[in-house]
């Protein structure tokens, strides 16, 4: 009953902020758009790549006035940097890591990173986000129907969908900030859809992660109430929903990152009582959207292979994340990717006088293999057609993708960005000289 | 007399706790954060000499971005297709005909499965069996070390099956696959995949239906180069 309640509150709450963000997706999609005059990206030829981009293509932007622009072409104006500010909080709890020689104290901290780029593109080979085509057109064509209608599911077609690992702030500051733990590495694509047998055979799916099948049922679909309405209130307090933009001059307001910080880390009162509050809230909401793994928020069921409608590509595409947040987090059996590890603290959504409830392993000092998608440790940004904001895995359609699709774009890409809790100055980070 | 001394000591313990209750009480208000009161400022100011750090990030990838190292991750990225696009694998082709049983197709699970309430449904370890599938489905295992055996393992697998194999290729590039062969499914084949299905070798196929598998190898000499 409580938790019925729970959620009808949720859901108005969700409601409540629905209208605010369709006003707000609509100002963002003008505000964030390139103005006409700057340089036209699209027509780009290096040795051994075609230019994508059709001239249809370029005729429709001209007209609207819209210029589409790569993303790792121009990585500051297709990132929403201020996320790593606005998500960066350090308190004064002390917590420990390591034994012997290693032991080290260090402050509870949470921060945010840009990890890499995901994309769902219609051409085979096409990747999007650097503007570069591997002869995807004489590659047989991937959104052609799988089997019969009746057969696999009435879901109409599949693109193709890429996630790049780029983590870009670990390519540049390396050891120079070394508190934040960034993560390191070169360029990786641990999912190409295209040499993936899972990603347009559903059948195959039921072979690989049968873990996720079986959670499916018409029981489990009240579950997406909660999901939907949890998703949302995060988004509220995390500054991804149409309040974003005032968390963000709740950002500007300090002079510098020093200031904000020193804030952040003030003993005074009423505020941090307030951040106190929200940080409860917040360990509740992830809670549940993470015992509710197998549900994308408002979206409904994770998706299980790359078949959607094709009528939304920005929502489609944050849909798909989840899907393959999935794979890459391990859970398949098609894979031994760990390309994603538990790197956030929460736990399950409580019940009363369940004595088997689990525990998720703690990672406050080092990344944990964990095959079970974790929805909160990760936020979504477009970066193309358009820039948008930083927005929960899990928000719907409408504060998503309402006015933001632009016909003939080349698919859609989003900057995928993962959080961490964890003991900031002890973490046992790889390349710290603290491994594992 | 016992009784009379327990009464004591327990009258004894009652005040002293109150009164350690009553101190924690004090410094509870003691310590109630207070709010702030401008003192002014006394001695010499410092300015803050560090570069603010949003500034520093939004320098560094400035810097980063570069036409040279947008040509460097373009040309990893081609790298990676081509590596992506082939699974090369020193097995030996398959040397003889067998067909295995239909076997029942279980699964292991890779970590504990939790329902809507939190409650553990499957344990880490465990082994259960496969959805059942509605009708029967192929997957079709080719080799590619002799290159010109392809076209005629493709041929073979595609009357076997009636022309509904999905394709598991090694030892050869499956987008010259897609070229030779438009509107067939092929993919690279992988360790995960013969581990899970249990393939010795190829060229082989295995047959789903239900919840249960079976295979069958076809030896390597039979195919015309």
């Amino acid at each position: 009953m409580k938790l019925l309640l729970l959620a009808i509150f949720l859901s108005v709450s969700a409601l409540a902020i629905t209208e605010n963000e369709l006003s707000s997706a609509v100002t963002i999609n003008e505000k964030n758009t390139p103005s006409s005059g700057e340089e036209v990206e699209a027509s780009i030829n290096v040795d051994g790549f075609s230019a994508p981009g059709s001239p249809s293509e370029l005729e429709i932007n001209e007209k609207q006035g819209k210029i589409l622009k790569y993303p790792l072409l121009d990585v500051i104006a297709t990132t929403q940097w201020s996320a790593i500010m606005r998500e960066l909080e350090i308190t004064m709890d002390l917590g420990a890591c390591g034994e012997g020689l290693k032991y080290a104290i260090g402050l509870d901290s949470e921060m945010i990173e840009f990890v890499g780029y995901y994309e769902r593109v219609d051409k085979p080979l096409n990747f999007t986000f650097a503007g570069m085509s591997l002869d995807g057109n004489i590659v047989k064509s991937n959104t052609a129907r799988e089997s019969s209608a009746a057969d696999d599911s009435p879901r109409a077609q599949t693109t193709n969908s890429h996630f790049i690992k780029l983590p870009i702030l670990g390519m540049i500051f390396k050891k120079k900030l070394s508190f934040w733990c960034l993560q390191e590495g070169i360029l990786e694509m641990p999912y190409i859809s295209e040499f993936e047998i899972t990603y347009k055979h559903d059948f195959m799916n039921y072979k690989m992660i049968p873990q996720m099948i079986a959670m499916f049922s018409p029981d489990t679909l009240i579950s997406t109430v909660f999901d939907c309405a949890a998703t949302i209130s995060a988004s509220i307090l995390n500054g991804n929903a149409a309040v974003s933009e005032a968390a963000f001059k709740d950002f500007e307001q300090f002079e510098s990152t020093t200031e904000k910080m020193v804030s952040d880390m003030d003993y005074n009162g009423d505020m941090d009582l307030m951040d106190r509050v929200k940080s409860d809230t917040k360990s509740i909401l992830d809670g549940v959207r993470n015992t509710l793994y197998y549900i994308d928020g408002c979206n409904g069921f994770s998706p299980i292979g790359g078949y959607q409608s094709g009528m939304d590509p920005l929502t489609e595409g944050h849909n798909d994340f989840h899907g393959i947040m999935n794979i890459l987090m391990g859970a398949s059996l098609a894979t031994n990717s760990e390309t994603f590890k538990k790197q956030s603290n929460f736990t399950y959504l409580p019940t009363s006088g369940n004595k088997k409830q689990p525990e998720p392993v703690d990672t406050m000092c080092h990344p944990a293999y964990f095959p079970m998608p974790i929805p909160s440790q990760f936020v979504l940004q477009e970066a193309y057609p358009v820039v948008g904001e930083t927005k929960e895995v899990g928000q719907d359609g409408i504060t998503v993708s309402t006015a933001k699709n632009v016909p003939g774009a080349e698919g859609v890409v989003f900057v995928v960005w993962e959080r961490r809790d964890y003991y900031a100055f002890a973490y046992e980070c790889p390349g710290s000289g603290k491994k594992k | 007399m016992i009784k009379v001394g327990l009464i004591i000591i327990f009258l004894v313990s009652a005040i002293y706790a109150k009164n350690s209750l009553s101190y924690v009480d004090s410094l509870r208000v003691e310590a109630k954060p207070q709010p702030y009161y401008d003192f002014g400022v006394q001695g010499k100011e410092y300015n803050i000499t560090e570069p603010d750090m949003y500034q520093v990030i939004l320098e560094g990838v400035s810097e980063f971005q570069t036409e040279e190292n947008i040509q460097k991750i373009r040309a990893r990225i081609k790298e990676i297709v081509s590596e992506r696009a082939i699974f090369k694998t020193d097995k030996s082709s398959c040397s003889v005909n067998k067909i295995s049983k239909w076997e029942k197709d279980y699964f292991t699970y890779k970590s504990d499965v939790v329902n809507p309430m939190g409650r553990v449904i499957s344990k880490k370890g465990e082994k259960a069996l496969t959805p059942p599938l509605k009708m029967e489905r192929f997957l079709c295992f080719i080799d590619g070390k002799d290159p010109k055996t392809i076209k005629d393992q493709v041929e073979f697998f595609q009357n076997k099956t009636s022309g509904q194999c999905i394709y598991a290729a090694s030892n050869i590039d499956v987008r010259k696959l897609w070229k030779s062969f438009p509107g067939l499914d092929f993919y690279p084949s992988s360790e995960e995949l013969l581990t899970r299905f249990k393939v010795p070798c190829a060229p082989s196929i295995v047959r789903m239906r239900g919840s249960e598998t079976q295979r069958e190898t076809f030896s390597i000499k039979q195919f015309k180069r």
